[in-house]
């Protein structure tokens, strides 16, 4: 008994340099901006914010661009993930076929993931730019007129544009799933070759259930992070043209940090963080169940 | 180290203060607070052996500076990184530190959005800059209903030879509060059509003496475009377009607009924009016809930048957007082939206009400093010269304005007379947001336009238009 | 197993297009880096290779960002600290987690899991007002901090994982021998786990040198300018015509990282999948 009393008195007392930072920089934040929420606190002009109960949450449940917003991260999380997924899996895959030639690659596939998200964004917007981009004028070349296209400009090709940019850093998934590929025993695709099975039923029964551990990781940090975008369309189009591409983290940024409300930014966050708590969790459950051990 | 520990009591204390602002016994507060600090630093004392701790503490020292009361050696000045660019704001610290042996200047550059912030901190007692240049007046107004600016106005009587004469009316009074002076104008913005002349003159839009005929109508000017527009090999895809709309500064285009159309933008307080208005509608309709016939082009939708980089670069002969681009588009057009057109509209030239000031903030450690810099520097006039030479931006000290052999600087001042200044609702960032969000949903053909504009009137009556300044007076009353 | 030659060879073509593909923007900014601004921004006579290599927009960086190696010195100061402060907390709390089961430990790491899922602007707030309360606006203990705070859930878990995986036995063979908790962390476990703490100090260094929008809000001075922010003031003094100037400075504070990822690019890959995958 006493020894159990020490060994807890021991992991506490290791716990309090993290327990320290966690608490004043993470929970009591979270709690004060929980606070917040239920104000009408405005940074410029309310001195002594007064509480507000639940209004903050009812007003944003009936502003436009909440459910605008919304839509635009459902659109963005579902053209993203999926073919995050596949691709990274497609080109793990390619990798472990070639070798040495393939680890090659996977390095100068992972360099992207080492520009920052801003930095990358400002190229892709250069790359992309009417009159002085490199994608009009390749496109250009290839059909032999000039291809004047504003992609950024026109709603629907700024959402494909963000959406093909965020592509830009599957540099650590494609290790991830490298990393799964490489743990499935060689004995199994032999049996499968000795069943004369060509490389898609190969692919079906033997690789993809032998990585069911790793989609799920990987699925989970992808919705998760989808589900927070925001440097992208921050930098690239502005939420813009019109809402188009104003996903809702961006709302809630500029509902903050540009309008000052911060009461009703945090209140918005907080259902931002809800729904990414929700996503998680049924993700983590689908995938729990999908490999019972 | 040593720095940090004794500054940091001065600062709680500060923050205690403005806290406590309206109670008396300050006093034993500091007292309470100074004991109190000095528990902590016994405490860090005795846990110097963790190794962790000393590089945290190592890290704390290197940005711990001592900082006396009144400073008479070192001056901080505050800009937005943009103003390094185009002020020659780094000559100016050279040449001060030269002509004041011990002097330095310590240039501050601010990140974008930075003056909301900066109130936080000043509120909480502490300013990191003791003179700070840019805010526009809406800024200023704010500011100063906190009581965080040191007036000018001893400044103007006892300092300046000419007094209030130094500056050009129209740009002093921006900043002017209740009637105290809390900005020095040097330079100001608004909002009007740069054209390129060669080409207007190849599209005869010239008169007899080489100056622009100004349009008096949104139809003209598209008319114009029109004749602009270049295609040569008349595949469809013009190698010149006629006009580009800054759109990502759509709000301060349509407002500009409605000011020059029907000479004031909005009524009554809280503000109601006059949106719903006939050059609004025209405005909008040419643009998209304009957009499908291919005289003009939306891509400023997204890129703030696009009108004057393609300007720069001869491909569009026309920009709507501030007046200044059309000097700074000299640059690569050549010097004089480049000029400038008023809104159009009934008293030609309606407009908003902005002002960059210089306020000195209340908490300020070098108040004298950032006096004298203002008075020998930034009015200095190769000061504000060079912002107009190079970037067009239109100087508001006199001395400098009147050398300006510039006839586009002198239409500039008609028209800021005829405007209403900036746009002084409490909210104005998100009202701007609300229009311009709105415009390109319409632009891009999401919505038709009445659709459009009766989702901007729901969301404009959401938002906080009353006037800023009305704060100010209410606080000063109390 | 062995594929036919066809198959690995259009595999092998396949996956040099996508490499190049996505090689494709840096090596467009590294040639816009060398080109004269007449030739970027010349829409007639579009080139993609330039016709003369010009170092001017790399004079420029130096020149216009006096600053650039302050920016850098504060960054590399800010992410050392950060990795020494992160590896040390969840080093510790890891360990407690995974070997000395305690009152409210379960708990605990079910909250970590939640505050992941939190968007991280909703801390910003709260924190840039304890900020500016306890005066440590725009200083780097300011960045440190929270930086800290922020990436230690993830790091915490990711130790927890380590720690488990090392044998039990090993432990109270330690503590038979009378070592105290503290020695058989610091002297037996620590040394054990060295992989993932590599994991952990790279994950940090990546996402803290990366990190812009706590930066930008929590500091206004040049004291504690972090790179990610200065090379957007970079953007802003020149926004028109300096894409030159721009695309340099992306190659410049690239560069860095790139170098240390060649270094420890075997440490790098290998320490991902095992920390992801065991997190």
């Amino acid at each position: 008994m006493i020894g159990r009393i020490r060994k807890s008195i021991a992991a506490w007392l290791f716990s309090v340099p993290a327990f320290l930072f966690i608490g004043l920089f993470v929970a009591y934040p979270i709690v004060a901006s929980l606070w917040m929420s239920l104000t009408d606190y405005h940074l410029l002009y309310s001195d002594d914010p007064a509480f507000g109960g639940l209004g903050n949450y009812r007003r944003v449940l009936n502003d436009r661009y909440f459910w605008i917003g919304l839509r635009n991260t459902l659109v963005y999380t579902a053209a993203r993930v999926p073919v995050i997924i596949f691709l990274s899996m497609f080109l793990a895959a390619l990798i472990q076929a070639c070798k040495r030639f393939g680890r090659l690659c996977q390095t100068l596939l992972f360099v992207p993931v080492l520009v920052p998200e801003a930095m990358g964004a400002v190229v892709v917007v250069w790359m992309l730019s009417e009159k002085f981009g490199l994608v009009n004028h390749l496109l250009g070349m290839a059909l032999g007129t000039t291809v004047t296209r504003n992609w950024l400009g026109e709603p629907r090709w700024a959402m494909a544009a963000i959406v093909l940019t965020s592509y830009w850093g599957i540099g650590t998934n494609i290790v991830l799933f490298s990393a799964g590929l490489a743990g499935i025993p060689k004995s199994l695709y032999e049996a499968a070759a000795v069943d004369g099975a060509g490389p898609w039923a190969r692919f079906r029964a033997v690789t993809f259930p032998s990585l069911r551990h790793t989609p799920g990781v990987v699925s989970v940090l992808a919705i998760i992070g989808s589900l927070k975008v925001f440097a992208l369309p921050y930098i690239m189009t502005q939420g813009g043209p019109g809402s188009s591409t104003m996903v809702l983290y961006y709302w809630v940024y500029k509902n903050a940090f540009e309008y000052y409300k911060l009461g009703y930014g945090c209140a918005m966050a907080y259902l931002l963080g809800l729904i990414v708590l929700v996503f998680a969790a049924g993700q983590l459950l689908l995938s729990r169940r999908e490999s019972p051990s | 180290m040593t720095g940090r520990i004794q500054q940091a009591p001065a600062a709680q204390s500060d923050q205690q203060t403005a806290m406590s602002a309206l109670s008396d016994d300050t006093t034993k507060s500091n007292r309470l607070w100074s004991s109190l600090y000095r528990l902590l630093i016994d405490c860090i004392g005795r846990l110097k052996a963790c190794p962790t701790f000393l590089l945290l503490v190592l890290c704390c020292a290197g940005c711990g500076r001592e900082e006396p009361a009144q400073s008479t050696t070192c001056l901080r000045f505050m800009a937005e990184a943009w103003m390094f660019g185009k002020y020659p704001v780094r000559e100016a610290k050279e040449r001060f530190e030269k002509r004041h042996k011990g002097v330095t200047v310590e240039l501050i550059k601010a990140p974008a959005g930075w003056n909301n912030r900066l109130l936080v901190s000043m509120m909480s007692g502490r300013s990191h800059a003791d003179a700070i240049f840019c805010p526009t007046e809406d800024t200023i107004a704010a500011w100063a209903a906190r009581d965080l600016l040191e007036p000018w106005d001893d400044f103007i009587r006892d300092r300046l030879p000419d007094g209030r004469d130094t500056f050009l009316k129209v740009f002093l009074d921006g900043s002017n509060l209740g009637g105290v002076q809390y900005g020095l104008p040097i330079s100001a913005e608004m909002i009007a059509i740069s054209v390129n002349k060669r080409m207007a003159a190849d599209a005869g839009l010239l008169d007899a003496n080489g100056k622009i005929r100004f349009a008096k109508t949104w139809d003209e000017v598209f008319e114009y475009a029109r004749r602009m527009t270049i295609d040569r090999d008349g595949d469809g895809k013009p190698e010149v377009i006629g006009m580009a709309i800054n759109w990502s500064f759509g709000e301060g285009v349509l407002l500009s607009a409605i000011q020059a159309a029907e000479g004031q933008i909005a009524d009554g307080n809280p503000m109601k924009l006059r949106l719903d208005s006939p050059v609004v509608r025209k405005l909008l309709t040419l643009t998209k016809a304009g957009a499908d016939e291919g005289i003009v082009t939306l891509a400023s939708m997204t890129d703030i930048n696009q009108p004057r980089n393609d300007m720069k670069a001869g491909l569009v002969a026309m920009i709507v957007t501030v007046h200044s681009r059309y000097l700074e588009s000299e640059q690569t057009l050549g010097k004089g082939n480049a000029t400038l057109m008023p809104m159009p509209g009934p008293n030609l030239g309606g407009t908003i206009s902005t002002t960059r000031s210089v306020v000195i903030p209340r908490n300020s450690r070098a108040i004298e400093l950032a006096q004298q810099f203002m008075r020998e520097e930034l009015l200095a006039p190769y000061f504000s010269a060079y912002a107009m030479e190079k970037f067009g931006k239109l100087p508001c000290p006199r001395k400098v304005f009147d050398k300006l052999n510039v006839v586009e600087a002198q239409w500039l001042v008609e028209w800021a007379g005829k405007s209403s200044g900036p746009i002084m609702a409490r909210d104005r960032i998100q009202m701007a947001d609300a229009i311009r969000r709105n415009l390109q949903a319409y632009l891009s053909g999401s919505v038709d336009l009445d659709t459009m504009l009766n989702h901007l009137d729901d969301e404009l009556s959401n938002i906080d238009m009353r006037d800023v300044r009305e704060i100010f007076s209410k606080r000063k009353a109390k | 197993m062995i594929r036919p030659l066809w198959q690995r060879i259009g595999g092998c073509i396949l996956l040099s297009l996508f490499a190049a593909l996505f090689l494709l923007p840096l090596c467009w900014v590294v040639l816009t880096s060398i080109k004269p601004t007449k030739e970027i921004y010349d829409a007639q006579n579009f080139r993609i290779l330039p016709s003369q290599v010009t170092l001017d927009h790399y004079r420029h960086v130096v020149v216009k960002m006096s600053d650039f190696p302050r920016y850098c010195w504060n960054t590399a100061r800010v992410t050392v600290v950060t990795i020494a402060v992160v590896l040390l907390g969840s080093s510790m709390c890891g360990y407690a987690l995974a070997r000395l089961r305690f009152f409210g430990g379960k708990s605990f790491l079910t909250f970590l899991l939640i505050i992941m899922a939190v968007p991280w602007v909703v801390m910003l707030i709260p924190i840039y007002r304890l900020e500016v309360a306890i005066g440590l606006l725009n200083s780097l203990p300011g960045l440190i901090l929270p930086y800290a705070a922020l990436f230690m859930p993830m790091a915490i878990l990711i130790m927890r994982a380590a720690f488990l995986a090392v044998p039990s036995d090993l432990r109270e063979a330690a503590m038979i021998d009378g070592a105290s908790e503290w020695r058989v962390w610091f002297g037996v476990m620590l040394p054990l786990v060295r992989p993932s703490l590599t994991v952990v100090a790279l994950m940090t260094f990546l996402s803290c040198w990366k990190e812009f929008t706590y930066a930008v809000t929590l500091n206004s001075l040049p004291s504690a300018t972090t790179l990610a922010v200065g090379i957007t003031y970079l953007q802003e003094e020149g926004q028109s015509w300096a894409y030159g100037t721009l695309c340099a400075a992306i190659v410049l504070s690239v560069l860095p990282l790139l170098i240390a990822f060649v270094a420890f690019q075997r440490q790098i890959v290998g320490g991902l999948t095992e920390g992801a995958l065991k997190g």
